[in-house]
């Protein structure tokens, strides 16, 4: 179980309560912190000491459609800086256009997910989308680690 | 009338007639003398053979001597003169002189020709006059006169009074020539006991091509006695160059025998011949012709009259344009109207074929009837032949490679216009494309004219057999001959074609600039529906997203408040959600759309029955719930789409089908009709469509039931397959009756242009 934070990154208010609402209803104990703009965001992946996101983040749920920037080139910055993939990162929106998606996966996106209307088809989509990553799926190896295939 | 024609007359035969050597006559009119004499030697070679009258020595005397020897006393000044004077072509007049012996004075002329110099004496029947103070103010007053005159025709009939009483003649013709050789008078003055000739027509015969290029070299031709005999020179030929001498130029040159017997038949002693030039071109004559006698014009009179016919030609031509300006610039006016409306009409046909203010085809050009021919479409224009027939002259003139032609007398050219005569049998076209049979026609009808010949045109001379040779006479009869033209029509004058011209001109220029104009709106259409699609996608995006934050909050409420609200309150709380869903459903339909127009297709050869399939498979829950009968005739086979989307357009119909159906026992039908390209439907037996729905029923989010009748839907569906087929190039459209089920129908390709 990895308990460092969730980050989202989510400009809608009602969104992000509506995040922490399922988070929360879901059972995961992981910390979730926000980013409510492309810029904030930038930021947070160019963190000045140095720490690797990996150590700072467990999953980052990136919503696509932020204002005054490019949910893609956010996600491609996201990669950039973790090569090896250590953080998955999960694509919110509310666009189920072929293009977007394929455009996501390319980026680098772990998953992609467009947000359901209904608020308890959302609540119940973002606490299964949480435990998957969070806890049923293997990620790649951490570079400093044991060398074991599961990180502690 | 008829022709200053050669008179070496013993070898013309039907074999020659056009084609004899007039200017080689070999003979002079008795009234002067004619000396051929060598250059520079100024030895005399040939002379006429009545040299003795004239100057008082034999031809033994002269040939062979020098002139200086001949012309005694004033050879050394007449050498002196022609030195002087410059010689060639035109006879210059070089001094009077009276001879020894002889009763009179003559006027000497010389010029050159074929390298010899051409002297000839020619009576002077006048005591010697001072020229110009005499004639200039005559002259004056006359072309006054005549540039005073309203009409080409007063213009003539001014003129040809003012040349009679001026040279004496007791006729004077103004003869105008057509194309093809022949000619009518188109003016006369006359004394009046003579019989007219006015509108007499004559066979190009009668002035033949020889005659009428020896006119055409523009000087005046007098005879003044045509029952000469004619002096021969001696020798007859050259000395040195074994040739005749051209007399092309010479004021003496004897005339032919058949022009002669042609005067002597119509009873005429003496004439005078001026031509009548346009743009250095022959065309026509003014001919004196005197009855009474032999009438001898002296050289001073002579040249007043050859100044004059030069005024006549000149002033002529500026009153024949002008009475075509006027025609012009109200043909320009129209041309301008015309091009200004086919500027603002796409339809050549609506903006050629005139409204209530005039301005058709049949005002640019005066013709009886028009055709706009385009693309198989015929527009007729007053009268004209049948569509058919204008077809089939279309087809006739899209074989010949002209951009413009003329015709007045179209079944020459055109077989099966015989028949169309009496509506066309003047044609005048414009061709309007290289690569389609697009023209822009005029008609006239036969004008079926009287004319009147002198004599029997088909038989110009008569024939005597002589010497076991043929031999021709002019006609001796001169009773009129009237003839009916048929299958003509009135000519196309210059300027009616230059306006057909015109016109033709600016419509193309505006087709240019209208495919200009129509690709760069193509160009802008196409970059702001991109654009449009774009805005709609964002929009709606944009629309989404607090539209979902409505829908949560409005159910955090419901839950927070749950056992709180009141039922009125928890039922409004459930409105605001479902109305929030349903906005949703709307945009999102929106999105679709504008992603259909946007998005490129991913076209394949698909297995269209396998498509049908999977969207049964879709819907086969809603299909047994109804108990849906589906028939499928035949195969639908493959087709070249967008797999996806068409298998949406399948959905949304079937969907539909099955939605609309209130009858107990229901079916829907899946094929298609045969044809180019094929015709797909998906048909029911269902509620159908009231006529005034069918079209609408395509618009989006136009619904023709409650919201939630027959199962609802957001109302964009039908509108999405219709722009999905577009897209692929085909038409979706509806055949229904309210109350009797509905076929759509679809293509998935472009239908041939009829």
């Amino acid at each position: 179980m990895n308990f460092r934070p969730i980050i989202s990154i989510e400009d809608s208010d009602e969104d992000f309560a509506a995040l922490t609402h399922a988070l929360r209803a879901a059972g995961v104990p992981n910390s979730l912190e926000r980013c409510q703009s492309g810029a904030a965001a930038m930021a947070l992946l160019r963190s000045p000491d140095g720490c690797p996101l990996a150590d700072r983040a467990s999953l980052i749920l990136l919503d696509l459609n932020l204002p005054g920037s490019d949910g893609l080139a956010l996600l491609s910055e996201f990669r950039s800086q973790d090569p090896k993939r250590l953080v998955p990162v999960v694509v919110l929106s509310t666009s189920g256009h072929r293009k977007e998606i394929d455009e996501c996966y390319r980026a680098g996106a772990n998953a992609y997910v467009v947000k359901p209307f209904d608020l308890d088809e959302w609540e119940s989509k973002v606490g299964k989308l949480a435990n998957f990553w969070l806890h049923a799926a293997e990620l790649p190896t951490r570079p400093r680690a044991d060398g074991g295939g599961r990180r502690a | 009338m008829g022709a200053a024609s050669n008179v070496a007359a013993s070898n013309v035969d039907l074999s020659n007639c056009d084609r004899e050597l007039i200017q080689y006559p070999g003979a002079i009119q008795p009234h002067g003398v004619l000396l051929v004499v060598g250059e520079p030697s100024h030895v005399v070679l040939q002379v006429s053979a009545n040299v003795e009258t004239f100057l008082g020595r034999s031809q033994a005397e002269v040939v062979g001597r020098p002139l200086a020897q001949v012309f005694a006393a004033s050879g050394r000044q007449l050498i002196a003169r022609i030195e002087r004077a410059t010689l060639e072509s035109d006879p210059a007049y070089i001094l009077r002189e009276a001879f020894a012996g002889q009763s009179g004075d003559v006027n000497i002329f010389a010029h050159r020709s074929d390298g010899v110099l051409l002297i000839e004496l020619e009576k002077a029947t006048e005591p010697e006059q001072p020229l110009a103070a005499d004639l200039y103010s005559p002259l004056r007053t006359i072309i006054s006169r005549l540039q005073a005159t309203p009409t080409l025709q007063a213009f003539f009939d001014t003129a040809l009074e003012e040349v009679r009483a001026f040279t004496g003649y007791d006729r004077v013709l103004a003869y105008q020539f057509a194309d093809d050789g022949s000619g009518h008078v188109i003016a006369e003055a006359r004394q009046e006991t003579l019989e007219p000739y006015l509108g007499l027509h004559y066979p190009a015969s009668d002035i033949p091509a020889p005659a009428r290029r020896m006119f055409g070299l523009g000087w005046l031709r007098h005879l003044p006695d045509a029952d000469y005999t004619p002096v021969p020179l001696v020798p007859e030929l050259h000395p040195e160059t074994g040739q005749p001498i051209d007399l092309s130029y010479s004021i003496l040159r004897s005339v032919s025998v058949m022009y002669s017997q042609y005067l002597k038949n119509m009873g005429v002693h003496s004439t005078m011949v001026m031509p009548l030039m346009k743009a250095g071109k022959l065309w026509g004559l003014i001919s004196a012709m005197h009855h009474a006698g032999p009438r001898h014009v002296p050289y001073e009179r002579r040249m007043a009259a050859e100044f004059l016919a030069h005024m006549l030609s000149l002033l002529m031509a500026s009153k024949e344009d002008g009475e075509h300006y006027e025609a012009r610039l109200r043909m320009r006016s129209v041309t301008e109207l015309l091009a200004e409306r086919l500027m603002r009409s796409t339809d050549i046909h609506e903006a050629l074929a005139g409204d209530a203010d005039g301005g058709s085809l049949l005002d640019q050009v005066d013709a009886a009837g028009g055709a706009i021919v385009t693309d198989g479409r015929v527009t007729l224009l007053g009268e004209t032949p049948l569509e058919r027939d204008v077809k089939a002259i279309v087809d006739w003139l899209y074989r010949r490679p002209d951009q413009f032609l003329a015709f007045d007398e179209l079944g020459k050219d055109y077989q099966a216009a015989t028949a169309l005569r009496a509506l066309a049998s003047g044609l005048l076209a414009i061709r309007l494309s290289s690569r389609k049979p697009e023209f822009l026609l005029w008609f006239r009808p036969e004008q079926v004219q009287e004319v009147t010949w002198a004599g029997d045109p088909s038989k110009p001379v008569e024939i005597d057999e002589q010497d076991g040779m043929l031999r021709l006479r002019p006609r001796n009869s001169f009773a009129q001959w009237k003839e009916s033209v048929a299958g003509r029509s009135r000519p196309w004058l210059e300027h009616e074609r230059e306006a057909a011209q015109n016109l033709g001109r600016a419509l193309l220029d505006v087709r240019l600039t209208q495919l200009e104009k129509i690709e760069k709106a193509n160009r802008e259409l196409t970059e702001l529906n991109t654009e449009l699609d774009s805005f709609a996608y964002a929009a709606s995006h944009d629309l989404k997203e607090p539209m979902r934050g409505i829908h949560h909050l409005a159910t955090y409420l419901r839950r927070g408040l749950d056992g709180v609200l009141t039922d009125d309150a928890r039922q409004q709380l459930d409105t605001i959600k479902k109305l929030a869903r349903r906005m949703d459903d709307l945009i999102e339909a929106l999105l679709s759309y504008s992603q259909t127009g946007r998005a490129e297709l991913a076209i394949e050869q698909v297995d269209l029955d396998q498509l049908v399939d999977e969207v049964l498979l879709a819907c086969r829950e809603r299909l047994a719930e109804t108990a849906t009968q589906v028939r499928r005739s035949r195969s639908l086979g493959l087709a070249t789409c967008d797999r996806v989307r068409l298998r949406e357009v399948f959905s949304n119909l079937i969907g539909n089908a099955l939605k609309y159906n209130d009858k107990p026992s229901r079916w829907i039908e899946i094929g298609y009709e045969d044809g180019t390209p094929r015709r797909y439907f998906v048909r029911d037996n269902g509620i159908g469509l009231a006529a005034a729905d069918q079209s609408r029923i395509f618009q989006i989010f136009r619904r023709l039931h409650g919201r939630d009748e027959f199962g609802g839907g957001s109302g964009a569906g039908l509108t999405i397959a219709r722009r999905t087929v577009e897209r692929h190039g085909g038409r979706m459209w509806v055949v229904s009756s309210s109350g009797r089920g509905a076929s759509f129908y679809f293509t998935l390709e472009a239908e041939e242009q009829p």
